[in-house]
């Protein structure tokens, strides 16, 4: 299958490559020259009367991101839903859902499929982690340049939503050519979870520093030194996302291109820092903080379990943590409680938290050619003012229509806002103000302080002192790599990743420590300088 | 059988009967386990103390299954396939069979044919161009996407045309004799005289029909057109790094799920289960046949 699918990418980026030549010769300036067409059209042809099309338009729309947790209520399909129904009523646009899939590969390879068939879809969804396609696609003249459009018709609301400071980055030659669908990065920020309980049952004091983390580590393992450990740790493809606070306890932050002193890029597996955090890890293993297993390939799913099974009281995770998998071990403990910390670090510095630069969830892109391109940002301020407007609304419980709207807006940081507004009305005990998806959730919290433990996780986080109420007070180091991957990251950046992998395995089963100097060696000579090169070359070009 | 008594023979059949209990249990066990899960509460299921016996006894996922309309679609679906493919598959393979199983002599350019579908066995012609066939016929969103691009099941046809190979020349011959057309002597001595091998090559056709789940995903368009398989593999996702990364807390809390998907792997795994039995006892026959040409 993986073969099929290289080759597959192969065949397509030689067709791309092909389309790309084609219209390059046919219109040699092709970032000047459309963004004139699009303009004349809209305004010739288009007979609009207010916002509404009459005749009515047609759209094709291919969405790639019908997950398993979206749910059709009653009546509703992929073709004929909330979404299909509203643009068709209030902008005169008729949706053709062509396509509906979950994200994932297969959306892509079809998506690739419709390019040689010549049957893209006017719009479509790209996954946010196939920029590489977007960027054939722009290439070979295909997406629809959107700056003016986006300037001329988006709403106040949608430029309120999607500040230039956001679009600025993702914008090709200064050319928006996809409508993204942004969140703060903020939002993927990692935490330090503590079972509370534990700690009061034990008479210790929240703690201040990683030394303190530790010795609480020490503390729950000694609870029941046969089964407990400290630290949940699982590889989950040895993202480090599991232990993040660790390493930035040490100041490491690996899997990052990160700022340099002379404020260049360096990549942040291989910093000095990095080595005494393993030399910790070293010796949490040894005192058996960590579990045994865990280099030995558990892909976190091990963990997790013990972490149920209250084998652990230390996670790292985001925000959401006390809904999955927290709210597990509230199932079956109800005694079990967890707070969420910042992170510690071992000196007086403090422990900073990584975050992206950009962080999208997947982007609209829109086929060159259409009749009426303005109709997207039309329908873009309309999905905008459905969710943000004066008049706001939900999608009907658990449904997740959101995912089939034609565009995607949400305020900056949208749960860090919610958990602020609902944070107000329960200490207020006035509701009236919330927003219908706020009251959604100060609904199951209300429900929880009457006695309902399902929603303990949503009150933990959304509730008074909620997690994500300790985001404002995060200290960030950025993420500063955001492009596509570079020439030489495509060749060699599995082969690095896999020379961290080893050094860190050998490392942390109690090689020695000196290994890691080994290893920057031979990161560096491995491809590791070229690619440092490029990313540098692709920083100072954005500036 | 009984007669022979020698010790080692019976150790024999002791191991024997250790040996195969074991293999039998190997494949029983994980279905027992995925039962017990599905039985089971999710808080028991999320601490993965589940063996084979459920805890927390409940139907509660089997009722949420059963008031999915997705998977009540899903499962006709692919019923429809089973059986439209089944059929398509069946006719193809008996129709081609029997002239490639006639001898040079009788049937000139048997070995050209024969060759051209050998062929396909080894090469294909990759996903897109599939794809791009598949379009320009016009059947891609419909039933025939799913049933006829796998309609001439070449291993098969050679399994088959092997066995009509068995059938004694006689028989054909004095057909023939009495006035019978290829159409009577296919239809009335070769067909019932191969019935091991038709069941056993229904239940390959079956199975694969009723497993295949890549096209269901390349060639359909919406969800609701999805066949069961596909429609599960959306749902039995590999949570990696890239798709952590991305995913909402929603769509990580609906995929782990276990007793949900438990619950759904056995209900779509049930059907095949049911017909296995009936099936199975032509199955050893008919494969063993097959290989044995005259």
């Amino acid at each position: 299958m993986k073969k099929l699918t290289t080759n597959l990418l192969l065949t397509m980026m030689f067709m791309l490559l092909i389309a790309a030549c084609s219209n390059g010769t046919d219109k040699p300036s092709n970032t000047s020259k459309p963004q004139a067409t699009p303009n004349n059209s809209s305004t010739t042809e288009s007979s609009s009367s207010g916002d509404k099309y009459d005749p009515p338009i047609k759209m094709t729309f291919a969405v790639g991101r019908v997950d398993a947790d979206v749910v059709f209520p009653d009546g509703q399909s992929t073709k004929d839903n909330q979404w299909t129904r509203l643009v068709e009523e209030k902008l005169g646009i008729k949706l053709d859902v062509t396509l509906a899939m979950p994200k994932g590969q297969e959306f892509t390879q079809k998506v690739n499929a419709l390019i040689v068939t010549n049957d893209l879809p006017d719009l479509f969804t790209v996954s946010e982690e196939e920029m590489i396609q977007v960027d054939q696609l722009i290439q070979a003249g295909i997406a629809e340049d959107l700056t003016d459009l986006f300037e001329e018709y988006a709403s106040p609301l949608v430029k309120q939503l999607m500040p230039d400071e956001a679009l600025e980055p993702l914008k090709r030659n200064g050319r928006l050519y996809f409508l993204p669908n942004l969140q703060r990065p903020a939002e993927e920020g990692f935490m330090t979870w503590i079972r509370t309980d534990w700690l009061k049952k034990l008479n210790i004091p929240e703690p201040k520093t990683f030394q303190d983390v530790i010795a609480i580590a020490e503390a729950f393992k000694a609870m029941n030194p046969t089964k407990n450990y400290g630290f949940q740790a699982g590889t989950e493809s040895w993202d480090m996302y599991s232990l993040s606070g660790l390493f930035a306890a040490y100041h490491a932050y690996p899997n990052a291109w990160l700022k340099d002193a002379n404020g260049n890029l360096v990549n942040g597996n291989i910093q000095p820092e990095v080595k005494a955090a393993l030399q910790s890890l070293q010796n949490l293993k040894k005192e058996g903080l960590i579990s045994n297993e865990w280099t030995l390939g558990d892909d976190g799913e091990k963990a997790r379990q013990d972490l149920i099974n209250g084998r652990v009281g230390i996670h790292f995770g985001q925000w959401w943590a006390p809904e999955w998998p927290l709210q597990l071990v509230k199932d079956n403990d109800p005694e079990a409680e967890w707070k969420a910390f910042k992170f510690m670090s071992v000196d007086g510095q403090p422990a900073l938290h990584l975050q992206n630069t950009v962080s999208l969830t997947g982007l609209y892109v829109l086929k060159k050619g259409h009749s009426n391109p303005e109709a997207l940002i039309k329908m873009l301020n309309l999905v905008a003012d459905f969710y943000w407007g004066e008049n706001p609304q939900a999608d009907p419980d658990n449904s997740n229509l959101w995912k089939l709207a034609p565009g995607d807006a949400q305020p900056w940081g949208k749960n860090i806002v919610f958990m602020q507004s609902i944070e107000k009305a329960l200490k207020s005990g006035d509701a009236s103000k919330l927003h219908p998806g706020e009251q959604v959730l100060y609904n199951m919290i209300e429900d929880y302080n009457n006695g309902n433990d399902e929603f303990w996780g949503v009150s933990l986080e959304y509730g008074i002192d909620g997690s994500l109420g300790l985001y404002d007070s995060f200290q960030w180091i950025n993420n500063e790599f955001f492009g596509t991957p570079t020439v030489t990251m495509n060749t060699k950046q599995a082969n690095l990743n896999k020379l961290f992998e080893d050094a860190f395995i050998s490392i942390v089963n109690g090689a020695d420590i000196n290994k890691f100097d080994t290893f920057v060696e031979q990161w560096k000579k491995q491809g590791g300088d070229d690619i440092t090169k490029e990313v540098n070359d692709w920083y100072k070009s954005r500036k | 059988m009984v007669a022979d008594k020698t010790i080692g023979s019976r150790i024999f059949v002791i191991a024997n009967y250790i040996f195969l209990t074991l293999i039998t249990l190997t494949c029983l066990l994980p279905i027992c386990h995925v039962l017990a899960i599905s039985l089971s509460s999710k808080a028991a299921v999320a601490t993965g103390n589940i063996k084979f016996w459920p805890v927390d006894f409940t139907f509660a996922s089997y009722q949420l299954v059963l008031s999915k309309s997705q998977f009540l679609t899903s499962m006709g679906i692919t019923v429809k396939r089973v059986v439209l493919g089944v059929l398509i598959n069946m006719l193809i393979v008996v129709l081609t069979a029997y002239p490639l199983s006639k001898e040079v002599r009788s049937f000139r350019p048997r070995s050209i044919f024969a060759w051209f579908f050998v062929f396909t066995i080894f090469f294909s012609g990759g996903l897109i161009p599939g794809y791009i066939i598949i379009y320009y016929v016009g059947i891609i969103d419909t039933i025939w996407a799913l049933v006829l691009p796998g309609a001439v099941q070449v291993f098969s046809v050679v399994l088959l045309l092997n066995f009509f190979r068995g059938i004694p020349r006689e028989l054909e011959e004095s057909a023939f004799m009495d006035g019978a057309g290829h159409f009577s002597i296919l239809f009335k001595i070769f067909l019932p005289a191969s019935l091991p091998a038709i069941a056993t090559l229904t239940l390959f056709s079956i199975v694969t029909h009723w497993n295949s789940w890549f096209d269901g995903l390349i060639y359909m368009n919406t969800p609701e057109n999805y066949p069961l398989q596909s429609y599960m593999q959306t749902i039995i996702v590999k949570m990696d790094q890239q798709f952590m990364r991305g995913a909402s807390k929603d769509l990580i809390k609906s995929l782990n799920e276990q007793t949900l998907k438990s619950a759904q792997v056995f209900l779509g795994a049930l059907p095949i289960l049911v017909v296995y039995p009936f099936l199975q006892k032509y199955f050893v026959k008919g494969i063993v046949l097959g290989s044995v040409k005259g």
